[in-house]
């Protein structure tokens, strides 16, 4: 099936495709979600090598378990967003403890990398005002306000409850409100913005 | 900061999302390929091994329930007569024991009426 006729099939029924031996399915989930893995990752991890490390981790165990995947039972891209989300807490468990003390001094710390890609001074604060956030509400504050996902579906890729979501969510905006309030004119947010 | 504030900039993470390099996009599908390679169709038990070859030589699993349909189709309609055949062969039946002359046989005698009608 050629690439053009793919674009309205479903992700899961993509995955099927591919366990049966399709040549382009693989192609097609592969530019439907590597944006948005490799978007969630570079958000959690702040750094572009390790953020394109995850995403192609993550997809090599959606490419090996495409043959036992169950149709009904879950969404493909929550079933990613979970793997994904794993893989980046592993690496911050494994690289140095945040904390907001961490982040007190912005300028010393290295532009994120979704930062330099972007190039705006609004994103680096962002990025750093969300690295400064516990794990747990980093992941749900991006989950939720960066990728759009809705409150269920965070808490099946979070493995928490729905109140824990919207909990996280909350205490996760108002660390960063109270992390960049120093900042709201510097940042241009005075001109009604 | 305020909530509008951080909506603002939420919208423009949303927008600004760094797109995968090709060098990452080439990787990915390479490691599908690998992995896709490895698969092997599910294998057959041995009391079926028989019968795909000449399965697939009568065009596959669909023709052939169409010709088990249609093979028993016939052999119902060969077991239970429809009425119009009886009737047309019991006609028959009965003007051959008679001797009857071959041409005055009235194979549907329904029709007399609307002759009758003009």
């Amino acid at each position: 099936m050629a690439l053009d006729a793919l674009s309205d099939v479903s992700d899961e029924a993509l995955l099927v495709l591919y366990a049966n031996g399709d040549p382009w399915a693989a192609r097609a989930l592969t530019l439907r979600l590597t944006p948005r893995l490799l978007g969630f990752a570079a958000w959690m991890l702040a750094d572009r090598t390790e953020a394109e490390d995850v995403t192609q981790e993550a997809m090599l165990r959606l490419w090996r378990m495409a043959p036992d995947w169950r149709q009904g039972e879950a969404k493909v891209a929550t079933w990613l967003y979970r793997v994904a989300s794993n893989l980046c807490l592993d690496r911050l468990r494994k690289s140095r403890p945040r904390g907001l003390d961490e982040v007190a001094e912005p300028e010393d710390a290295a532009p994120g990398v979704v930062a330099r890609l972007i190039g705006a001074d609004r994103m680096l604060a962002l990025d750093k005002a969300l690295a400064a956030l516990p794990d747990r509400q980093r992941q749900a504050v991006v989950l939720r306000h960066i990728e759009g996902l809705t409150n269920p579906e965070i808490a099946a890729v979070m493995d928490i409850g729905v109140e824990a979501v919207e909990s996280l969510v909350a205490r996760g905006k108002k660390g960063l409100t109270a992390l960049l309030s120093g900042r709201r004119a510097e940042l241009g947010f005075e001109d009604g913005d | 900061m305020q909530e509008t504030d951080l909506d603002h900039l939420f919208a423009t993470a949303r927008a600004g999302r760094p797109g995968p390099s090709a060098g990452l996009t080439a990787r990915i599908m390479a490691d599908a390929d690998a992995v896709q390679a490895g698969f092997k169709p599910a294998p057959i038990p041995a009391g079926r091994r028989r019968w795909p070859g000449w399965i697939t030589a009568m065009g596959g699993n669909g023709v052939l329930a169409g010709l088990a349909t249609a093979a028993l189709a016939g052999l119902w309609l060969g077991f239970a007569q429809p009425a119009p055949v009886l009737t047309l062969t019991l006609t028959m039946r009965e003007a051959f024991a008679a001797d009857a002359d071959p041409w005055a046989i009235e194979l549907i005698p329904s029709l007399d009426a609307f002759g009758l009608e003009g």
